[in-house]
């Protein structure tokens, strides 16, 4: 990181922001910068594997050019801030499975700050983001993602793809900015049932060597059985009139 | 660890994808490729122990959300976690 200053980067930064095609040198020089990110995202996915091998949806990426650009013109952003050029991603079942992905990483890795976008979404994504440090210097952000969580994610980031890039930011047709909203809300709702009942399941279990009778635990499992399923078959039915939808609109524009 | 190159068409969902063993070649062939990106093309680097691990954490450029979302029930379902299939 030595060779980059950091008004050497935000020079950088701003001529990418403001330039229709980045030059050549300048596109050489980011090159060389998202290079440099390397040593340090391939030792913290190893650190991850390390400590999490029995994960196995974790990948790492440097981040585009496309990318950078886009995020240095929809904020205040200057390129030596952004702190997300080296990322890693896990993915994992649940949110019991992100606590303890977290838990474990947390006694593992360095890390400097937590974002938890689960109960506080960010235009609907909802996600638990880590910025670790690595030896080399540069830093890595860190992305822990429930299935329900990436589904949203992927969906967003599908339907921006299909009418409208702005719809990752918060932006695009009113319709698509509310039904995203109300598909994370019920992921979010969804998640949270499915959490309780693996609490109860794990209760029940510990309380069987206990009692043999417990016709309350099993009436509330069966509430949880239904709530679960009924989430499960709105949630699906939901994004599938989504991407339904945004193919209508999509061949008559 | 492997190194992917992968080109996603947004217009109509085509992949396309190259696999490298040294991240120093895949670096290479991801500023070759940005820089001759149509538009509505993707060109993103990613790395993983397999092709796998992609379709885990990047499932958008393999499925469709309604794809991804049938095999987060199958999942489910297989782990008795819920009744519907």
């Amino acid at each position: 990181m030595a060779e980059f200053s950091k008004s050497a980067l935000d020079r950088l930064g701003e001529r990418l922001r403001s330039s229709e095609r980045p030059a050549h040198d300048d596109r050489a020089t980011y090159d060389a910068y998202r290079a440099s990110f390397a040593p340090a995202v391939i030792e913290v996915e190893r650190l991850c594997a390390d400590a999490i091998p029995f994960l196995q949806g974790r990948t790492a990426r440097l981040k585009t050019l496309e990318s950078t650009i886009a995020k240095l013109r929809r904020g205040s952003y200057r390129l030596s801030q952004i702190q997300d050029v080296a990322g890693v991603r896990i993915a994992v079942d649940d949110l019991s499975g992100q606590e303890v992905a977290l838990e474990i990483l947390g006694a593992e890795l360095s890390i400097l700050r937590i974002t938890d976008y689960r109960d506080r979404p960010q235009n609907g994504y909802r996600a638990l983001h880590l910025i670790v440090e690595s030896t080399f210097g540069p830093l890595v952000e860190l992305q822990l993602r429930t299935e329900v969580q990436d589904i949203w994610a992927n969906t967003c980031e599908t339907l921006a793809g299909m009418l409208d890039l702005g719809i990752k930011y918060g932006g695009g047709p009113d319709w698509i900015r509310e039904a995203l909203g109300e598909l994370s809300r019920n992921g979010q709702e969804g998640e949270t049932v499915q959490k309780y009942r693996q609490v109860l399941l794990g209760q029940i279990g510990a309380q069987a060597t206990e009692s043999s009778s417990l016709p309350r635990t099993d009436e509330l499992r069966r509430e949880f059985d239904v709530l679960g399923d009924a989430f499960l078959e709105s949630y699906t039915q939901e994004v599938r009139d989504l991407v339904w939808r945004a193919g209508q609109q999509r061949q008559t524009s | 660890m492997k190194f992917f190159v992968l080109e996603f068409d947004r217009s109509n969902e085509r992949l396309l994808w190259t696999e490298f063993e040294q991240i120093e070649s895949a670096l290479a062939d991801l500023s070759v490729k940005e820089a001759a990106r149509q538009p509505q093309v993707e060109v993103v680097l990613l790395m993983g122990n397999s092709i796998n691990d992609l379709k885990v954490t990047h499932g958008r450029y393999f499925m469709s959300p309604t794809e991804l979302v049938q095999r987060m029930k199958d999942r489910l379902t297989a782990d008795g976690l819920v009744k519907t299939g």
